[in-house]
């Protein structure tokens, strides 16, 4: 087979671009009803007879002048790397909008295919295109497709194949009426730089004309009294910018393109989309209709999950803890290889289990909502609001992703414009408690809020969410402070989310959030059970190994203990570093560090009739059959220890908020330190810690006031004069940003 | 000229924020070019689906495509009323 010929795939958002690239190539790319789904480049191959092709699935774009980084990642990819055939795909149900993006690739030469997608959308709305003549105006190849049910790819990959092997430019280019004669002055100026930046040079005056950014820095400035020259002739003879007048011409093109290959049979209906936005969007309905959604989010993610929870736990530790454990201790096998098995690898693998339920569920809700397009009216209800901290509705949607994960919604942020909102999203975007924090208010609700625990875990979501806008509103008015930017955003047609896809898309979450916890936990799990083992082996007097042990975790608890952490309870401190680099770690290092530390009783579990009790405990909780069993035989170990352990449900609580809100993990950091710089990086890092440990003081000696008046007193007006310096410094650099950027 | 041909008379210029619930337009000028190349050009014919002063963003439609678009963007585009009203 022959080296892999690239081919680009490029588009206006939504309009099916990663639905294609899937479909072509066999990929799960996940794909949304939303724009902004494709943020990065994504690549697989196909095959055309002996010719094999690498496709590139570029982030939707509306043009080549990048306002937005998923904008900037398409267009440098094409301008850096050309491709040897750009797919360009056009939304056959909104021909001309998407033809803005065809005029500007024909500038740019490339060879290209035109995917006339969405045909069928198209006809249901009374349109049609005849592509034949498309094909014959633009110069090059057309082929309808209907990518979500395969139709035309294969005539789409022929098509491909064909220009590949002929490397045939398209015929058609659009002329600039009164920019013309300024554009070939200018080319012929540049053919050189053009060369040297391996451009187009018609291209690259066209954009010099436009006043792009990217073409000025391409050619290094050199030809701005060229461009100065014309644009004073263009303004003399037409009052027009050459901008302008560039706009004009691609229109006059769009439009006569479209004029002559649309035919429209029917009149536009009142769409259902139409109609039901018209209820969804309006006061009365639109805010309790969200409320409605995020509860529903919220009850299926947290409620529904919680008996599946209980008994994946519990049969877990039964099956991979306490059973390995019996046989291996029969079998006489040296205890460090005991532990390293039982309370490393099974404790981490039961952990890692747990985490599948309420994962799995929120995926699948923000998958739902995105597939059906109302994550897009989210963002218009939630606009009201978001304008009080300074941010456009469309910040919204990082924002609830950020209840899956952070790192996706820190990515999802580069569908902002402005980086003044982009940077303040990321900074609030980890305040949404993450799936992987769920599992440890789960274990704490059970031990501490068995009747309310529900109650608790909202509550812990609601203080995130809250916490966001006052962060929001403190950047906003120190840091940040400013207008809120305008946006324009496109809001898709309502769908039928496809199970299918939305399970898809699931499944590739899920598998990737595992794989990346799993191997986490079972490292940290292990390592710290190997580790306590062979500190215990290698020590002569097993006490002392367990008390130079504890000795070191205490010191670590003295910064805690105003939030309620007691001495004993250093492996809770412990769990909070190994929480740096992932939250879902913390469970599982408590599990390994409760279990050393308090020596759990070894005898022999009966674990046929535990498992029975598990089971008939699943079945109760979903209402099956009327039988359950004490909530404590649940995790027994865990459970019993984090009773024992945090002293009551103050502490836990405030435990719980340090938790929501402390540093958020390392692979986000890095996301945050690429997406933002290292310094917002820090900030983020510092702010959140500060923040956390205030937020769980302020509770924890609120809560603890009766008993110890004077003492919450002081730390109360300490957190408080704390906090107004805080605000002061933060002001103070703020004014000192504005400053510098006035001057 | 008489009231009855006065009434008939389009208004020369209004911006998108104009448009009420239901109306149409037709858009002659944009001055914002993100807006522009998202398919509010020149020439697009546009119908108003919510407007509400209270509310910072209009959504806006232009053949099939809906669009959520802040009124300090929308402030920004000249249409001049096609007299049409999409929902009759």
């Amino acid at each position: 087979m022959n080296t892999a010929l690239t081919v680009a795939l490029v588009g206006n958002p939504n309009t099916g671009k990663t639905t294609l690239f899937n479909q072509l190539t066999g990929a799960r790319e996940r794909t949304g009803n939303w724009t902004g789904v494709t943020v990065d480049c994504a690549q697989a191959d196909f095959a055309v007879g002996d010719l094999c092709f690498r496709v590139i699935d570029l982030p939707g774009i509306y043009s080549f002048t990048a306002d937005t980084s998923d904008e900037r990642i398409a267009r440098d990819y094409l301008i850096k790397t050309p491709p040897d055939v750009v797919v360009n795909i056009l939304d056959a149900s909104n021909l001309e909008r998407s033809l803005y993006l065809t005029s500007h690739l024909l500038d740019m030469r490339i060879p290209m295919v035109v995917a006339l997608n969405q045909t069928d959308i198209a006809e249901d709305h009374g349109l049609s295109v005849d592509h034949q003549h498309l094909s014959q105006h633009l110069g090059c190849p057309v082929v309808p497709t209907v990518a979500s049910r395969r139709i035309g790819l294969e005539e789409l990959k022929t098509a491909v194949a064909r220009v590949a092997a002929t490397r045939a430019l398209p015929a058609a280019r659009v002329t600039f009426g009164h920019a013309e004669h300024a554009v070939q002055r200018l080319q012929m100026c540049l053919i050189v730089a053009a060369d040297d930046a391996a451009v187009d040079s018609r291209w690259l005056a066209i954009k010099l004309l436009e006043r792009d950014p990217f073409a000025r820095d391409l050619t290094g400035n050199l030809f701005e009294e060229i461009v100065s020259d014309e644009t004073a002739r263009l303004a003399r003879h037409s009052s027009h910018t050459p901008a302008e007048a560039i706009m004009d011409a691609r229109l006059g093109f769009i439009r006569g393109l479209a004029h002559d290959v649309v035919k429209r049979n029917l009149d536009i209906k009142r769409r259902l989309s139409d109609i039901a936005d018209r209820m969804l969007l309006s006061r009365p309905l639109g805010i309790p209709f969200f409320l409605l959604v995020m509860y529903v989010v919220f009850w299926l993610t947290v409620s529904l999950t919680q008996p599946l929870v209980d008994f994946i736990d519990t049969t877990l530790n039964l099956l991979l803890v306490e059973a390995p454990r019996q046989w291996l201790l029969a079998a006489h096998m040296p205890e460090i290889i005991v532990k390293t098995l039982t309370d490393g690898v099974g404790s981490g693998l039961a952990t890692v289990a747990t985490f599948i339920p309420p994962i799995f569920m929120i995926f699948l809700c923000l998958s739902l909502l995105e597939e059906s397009g109302y994550m897009a009216r989210a963002a218009f209800i939630m606009d009201r609001f978001l304008c009080h901290i300074g941010l456009p509705g469309k910040a919204f949607i990082p924002l609830l992703v950020g209840f899956g994960c952070t790192v996706p919604a820190l990515l999802a942020t580069r569908t902002l414009e402005q980086r003044r909102d982009r940077i303040m999203t990321m900074l609030i975007a980890p305040f949404m408690s993450c799936g992987a924090r769920l599992p440890i208010y789960a274990i704490f609700a059970m031990a501490f809020f068995p009747s309310c625990g529900g109650v608790m875990i909202f509550s812990l979501y609601l203080t995130g969410a809250a916490l966001a806008i006052l962060s929001g509103l403190l950047l906003h008015r120190t840091l940040f402070r400013g207008e809120v930017s305008a946006f324009v955003m496109e809001l898709p047609p309502y769908h039928l989310p496809v199970l299918r896809g939305c399970l898809e898309h699931v499944w590739f979450n899920l598998k990737s959030f595992l794989f990346r916890a799993g191997k986490l936990i079972l490292l940290i799990d292990v390592v710290i059970s190997l580790a306590a083992g062979l500190f215990e082996h290698f020590t002569p007097a097993p006490d002392t190994a367990a008390e130079t042990q504890a000795t070191a975790g205490r010191v670590m608890t003295r910064a805690f203990h105003p939030m309620g952490m007691s001495e004993d309870n250093w492996p809770a401190a412990v769990g909070l570093l190994s929480g740096l680099m992932a939250k879902e770690a913390i469970v599982g290092t408590l599990d390994a560090l409760y279990a050393q530390q308090d020596a759990r009783p070894e005898e022999p579990a009966a674990i046929r009739g535990e498992l029975r009790q598990a089971a008939a405990k699943l079945a109760s909780g979903y209402g099956l059959r009327g039988e359950c069993g004490d909530t404590a035989t649940a995790r027994s170990g865990l459970l019993t220890s984090i009773r024992q352990h945090f002293s009551d449900r103050a502490s836990a609580y405030a435990y719980l908020l340090f938790v929501l809100i402390y540093s958020p993990c390392f692979a986000s950091l890095i996301v945050l330190g690429n997406e933002a710089g290292w310094r917002w990086m820090f900030f983020a890092v510092i702010y959140q810690t500060v923040l956390a440990w205030n937020a769980a003081t302020v509770y924890y000696q609120l809560a603890k006031f009766t008993e110890a008046p004077a003492r919450a007193v002081f730390w109360l007006t300490a957190i408080s004069a704390f906090t107004a310096v805080g605000i002061w410094l933060l002001r103070q650099i703020g004014a000192r940003r504005l400053r510098t950027e006035c001057a | 000229m008489n009231p009855k041909e006065k009434s008939n008379t389009l208004p020369e210029t209004q911006f998108l924020t104009e448009l009420k619930d239901g109306e149409c337009g037709v858009i002659t000028c944009n001055t914002d070019r993100k807006s522009a190349e998202m398919g509010l050009f020149p020439g697009a014919v546009v119908t108003m689906f919510r407007n509400r002063k209270n509310e910072r963003s209009l959504v806006v439609g232009a053949g099939e495509a809906r669009f959520l678009i802040s009124r300090t963007i929308a402030r920004q585009i000249a249409i001049s009323p096609s007299g049409l009203n999409s929902q009759q």
